[in-house]
């Protein structure tokens, strides 16, 4: 599949939830209320319908038009180094998301920012000083003046 | 209506403090995404209790008119819309920011929701009664209508890819079924997971769409020419606040379009300023001179849909007032307001605290000039704030957005959901999706189902009711015309090279 | 470089390591001192007339859940309770709104939350109700109840040149076209709802019943005449009855309303329906009995306050005080009737 690309999976993606979606609707929604007019489940399958006929036009689009998206990161040595930190940032947000519910929020958030501040190769000093501010300025404003309880646990 | 009375009574000291003080919190809380202006509004209004009713709403006007204002404020810097009514907002007033125009944007934006604020005051001065009127020939039908004209927005901000614009908007009606039916209480899609029983709650989709994604993108598409220090010329052009005459003659149009509108969808109760910023940036678009710049960092478009969330509250204000029926959640507050200070809410406002009433519209002109100064002075300090490296915001931006998703309900599944938002929406820009229909489907879908459904259930599953009345019909030739344009204009401009 | 950051990555881990250890212990031994403390409180609590200055419990921040959106009638509840607590008994207390399911949403936080009695909940009439409709596991007999203190009766609008001027023609009207009158609501499965499957269900009558978005949502609607009736509380249409858009054929209680002295209850004109709306508190099962008590009383106190009674006047409301043993005894009279009432009628979600 030469031609295959990121849009035809993405059409994939699409046609395949639509698809699923569709077959949940009609198994557990009801199809009409007491009094005769539409049940539950016109909506999702009105949708979902619409989503696979769209994804159908996305895949044969993306056939004529392959889409460059991801192409040639691993290769330059810039566009490599932004693909790692993206994935290291966006498992930080999720270590964070998981830490926050069992130990308080001040030190969750200081060990995200901190975490992040070495992904993006800051000087130590720094890192202590800012991940310490943003944490504490925030919590100030969202904990203390606008009394938003901040700790999950 | 007495008005010198009102004036003499507004003008002291004490009140004016109340209004800076409101507009002051407003503009905190409304900077901050996932805090809404009603949360504002609720967190005063116990304090505004001890004060007199005049004092007190000296201090709620001003937050609900600052916290519309401000949620542009964080739409344009970090392209995460403070409040749901600056969603349109992020369409142009990101793009020119990232041009390192910030502090002008921010300056569109003071002006312009000022100037949308204030003619919103004045027609509630002029035609409150009647227009509250007006909004009750809004019934099913006319809502699943108006609805549907706000779909039809899909096309218009689709600038890439109709399909992949459609699919994605579609995709946003589909996550507003899940939760409960709202006509026959079942669950949809939720199975016993009592997190959802509300739905897909709208603001963590907004911050992880908007926020989380873009600044994802940004870390992936860094490239070292970004960090290269500035020249002269450009820095100059920053810290530029104020539009210059030319531009102001092209802000001029759209502006008065954003604010007709803003009142109009205000008027109708349950649409808000998002639903009618949306609407006048694609009226606004659709009449330019220069329709390609719209989504790319028109100033037009970010005028008009400043001064159309402004001008809502006034639309909203209206029904408030005339009808003591609430246009929104920030609407219904105040209602719940009045009634503290011992005043009926409902028909007989207008008439039994006429004296009130006055002194009320004397507040929003106050709260809206006082909007000035504040937010051009905030536009400077925003300016030097910004001006840090990129990876600073970025990294600063994903917290405030894993706060502001959590502190809207408390509830972890919205964090959850904003982190999922925040990949999709990474993904939808890599690969040239729109986020705007999503956002558009998501909020309108429910509306539209619904509305359409009872109006099936009120004229026993007969279309008839839909066409009935002037209103549907009117709103109908508006869905056709957003649906065809493109197309016809696209044909007639075809003709037009042929021929010549 | 990268030993460097190995290094920083370790530290990181072993110090978020200990802060969770210290974190998780320090929380437990919290508990056994407060209750030792609230122990020895106890004895003199009973005795003591004046509660607000003993400084056992609250210690720390009082929430309250409340299960509605800000601007609503029970956040405005919460909210009003909130600052005659912090004025009266000198508690500091806050009010969070987690909103869904009629109410199971706010509940259920409720009622899984630690029973330490720092986190109560409004308890809307839907507690009898939400077991019946399917959202969520919850009855009365789950939670504690502390109180009630506001409550309003369900009544019947109509459009002010509406041809019935009597409950008595409406019913009438009814009858000779059965399934045709439509009566707007404020959504499926919500008290007025009930109230109008409760009239339904007395006068023996066949009606539509037509959802709409919250109580204002049906009143817009039969203002703008799309609907031929709507039932909705006192509070919340009484104002349209003054201005002369709306009549009110029947209030669904025992006495007439306060804010609607010229309409005649169901029960004058022949049908026993008796819906009343009550928002009362909650706390989850397993605070103890000491918490409980000075909870119960502060409520207590706080619903006798003249700034509350002036509250509930000034919204159309009921402030009489129900103690915990009598509100106990409403809900479970609530559940058991609309258990039935709903299962007969087949509005269960799925």
């Amino acid at each position: 599949m030469k031609k295959a690309n990121g849009n035809t999976v993405i059409g994939l993606i699409f046609l395949i939830a639509a698809g699923i979606i569709m077959y949940i609707a009609n198994t557990t929604l009801k199809a009409t209320a007491p009094a005769g007019d539409p049940g539950s489940r016109l909506f999702p399958n009105l949708a979902c319908g619409a989503i696979m006929l769209l994804a159908v036009i996305i895949i044969i689009q993306s056939f004529k038009k392959p889409s460059k998206a991801f192409a040639g990161i691993l290769a330059d040595g810039d566009r490599r180094q932004s693909c790692i930190r993206t994935l290291l940032i966006l498992t930080d947000l999720a270590l964070f998301l998981v830490l926050w519910n069992f130990i308080p929020f001040l030190a969750a958030g200081f060990i995200f920012m901190f975490l992040q501040c070495m992904i993006f190769r800051e000087k130590l000093l720094f890192s202590v000083f800012y991940s310490a501010g943003v944490t504490g300025v925030l919590y100030v404003m969202f904990a203390i003046f606008l009394k938003v309880r901040l700790n999950i646990y | 209506m007495s008005y010198l009375t009102a004036i003499q009574s507004v003008f002291t000291p004490g009140c004016l403090l109340c209004v800076l003080l409101g507009v002051l919190v407003g503009m905190v809380v409304g900077t901050l995404p996932g805090l809404t202006s009603v949360m504002a509004i609720s967190l005063i209004t116990p304090l505004t209790f001890k004060l007199d009713s005049t004092y007190g709403f000296a201090m709620l006007l001003g937050v609900y008119n600052s916290a519309i204002f401000s949620g542009g404020i964080s739409a344009i810097a970090i392209n995460t819309p403070g409040t749901p009514a600056s969603i349109a907002t992020t369409f142009d007033g990101y793009k020119i920011s990232r041009r390192g125009k910030t502090g002008f944007a921010l300056g569109i934006n003071t002006l312009y929701s000022v100037f949308g604020g204030l003619f919103s005051t004045i027609v509630l001065m002029i035609a409150c009664a009647p227009l509250a009127r007006l909004a009750l020939n809004f019934g099913s039908p006319e809502y699943f209508w108006l609805a549907l004209f706000g779909l039809c927005m899909m096309i218009s901000i689709s600038h890439a890819s109709l399909a992949k614009g459609l699919i994605v908007g579609i995709l946003g009606m589909l996550l507003s079924t899940v939760g409960l039916d709202p006509l026959l209480g079942s669950k949809r899609f939720i199975g016993n997971n009592t997190a959802l029983l509300d739905g897909i709650a709208f603001i963590p989709v907004m911050i992880g769409l908007f926020g989380v994604g873009e600044m994802l993108f940004q870390i992936f598409e860094h490239k070292k020419e970004d960090d290269a220090p500035r020249d002269i010329a450009e820095l100059k052009e920053r810290e530029r606040v104020l539009p210059t005459k030319a531009e102001h003659r092209r802000m001029a149009v759209p502006g008065i379009i954003g604010s007709i509108i803003g009142v109009i969808v205000g008027i109708i109760p349950g649409t808000g300023g998002d639903i009618s910023a949306l609407i006048s940036w694609d009226v606004s678009k659709r009449v330019s001179r220069h329709p390609e710049e719209f989504g790319d960092g028109s100033v037009e478009g970010l005028a008009t849909t400043c001064a159309s969330n402004n001008a809502s509250i006034g639309g909203a204000l209206t029904t408030a007032l005339a009808l003591g029926i609430p246009g929104d959640g920030n609407t219904a507050v105040l209602l719940g307001a009045l009634t503290m200070y011992g005043m009926v809410t409902g028909p007989t406002l207008l008439n039994n605290s006429a004296d009130f009433v006055c002194r009320l519209y004397i507040i929003m002109i106050v709260a809206n000039l006082l909007i000035l100064p504040v937010g051009l002075l905030s536009a400077k300090a925003c300016i030097k704030l910004l001006s840090i490296k990129n990876q600073y915001i970025q990294m600063a931006v994903l917290m405030i957005c894993s706060i502001g998703a959590y502190s809207m309900n408390r509830n972890f599944m919205d964090v959850i959901i904003m982190f999922i938002a925040g990949i999709a929406g990474f993904f939808f820009r890599k690969y040239d999706y729109p986020l705007g229909p999503l956002i558009l489907g998501l909020l309108l879908g429910k509306m539209c189902e619904t509305n359409l459904r009872r109006t099936l259930m009120l004229s026993g599953s007969s279309v008839k009711m839909l066409f009935s009345t002037p209103i549907s019909i009117l709103l109908i030739i508006l869905c056709l015309f957003a649906t065809l344009w493109p197309f016809i204009s696209d044909w007639i401009s075809k003709k037009k090279t042929a021929e010549s | 470089m990268k030993k460097r950051l190995a290094k920083i990555i370790s530290l990181t881990c072993a110090a978020s390591l200990t802060l969770a250890l210290t974190a998780c212990s320090s929380s437990s031994p919290e508990t056994p001192s407060a209750s030792a403390e609230q122990e020895t409180e106890a004895p003199a609590e009973q005795g003591a007339e004046t509660p607000a200055s003993d400084a056992s419990f609250p210690e720390d921040t009082v929430n309250i859940i409340c299960h509605a959106k800000e601007g609503g009638g029970s956040d405005a509840l919460a909210r009003q309770v909130a600052q005659v607590l912090q004025d009266q008994q000198g508690w500091s207390v806050t009010v969070e709104n987690k909103t869904g399911g009629s109410g199971s949403v706010g509940m259920q936080f409720v009622q899984n939350s630690k029973p330490d009695g720092y986190t109560i909940g409004t308890a809307p009439v839907e507690l009898s109700m939400i077991e019946a409709l399917g959202y969520a596991e919850l009855n009365p007999e789950d939670v504690s109840l502390l109180g009630c203190g506001m409550s309003w009766p369900a009544a019947l609008y109509v459009p002010a040149d509406a041809p019935y001027d009597t409950l008595e023609d409406f019913v009438n009207y009814c009858k000779e076209n059965p399934g045709k009158v439509q009566v707007a609501n404020s959504g499926i499965g919500s008290i007025w709802h009930i109230g109008a499957c409760v009239l339904a269900d007395k006068a023996d009558i066949e009606i539509t019943h037509v959802p709409y978005d919250g109580a204002t949502g049906a009143m817009t609607a039969l203002l703008g005449k799309e609907i031929d009736a709507a039932v909705v509380g006192t509070c919340e249409g009484f104002s349209y009855v003054e201005s002369g858009d709306l009549k009110c054929l029947a209030s669904f209680s025992e006495e007439r309303s306060s804010v609607l002295p010229d309409s005649p209850t169901a029960a004058e004109q022949g049908y026993d329906a008796n819906v009343i709306c009550w928002v009362g508190f909650l706390a989850p099962q397993g605070v103890d009995e000491a918490s409980l008590t000075i909870l119960q009383d502060a409520l207590k106190a706080t619903f006798e306050n003249e700034d509350y009674i002036a509250f509930c006047e000034g919204r159309g409301c009921d402030s009489t005080y129900f103690s915990p043993e009598e509100f106990y005894e409403m809900a479970a009279a609530d559940y058991t009737y609309y258990s039935q009432l709903i299962s007969d009628l087949g509005i269960v979600a799925e």
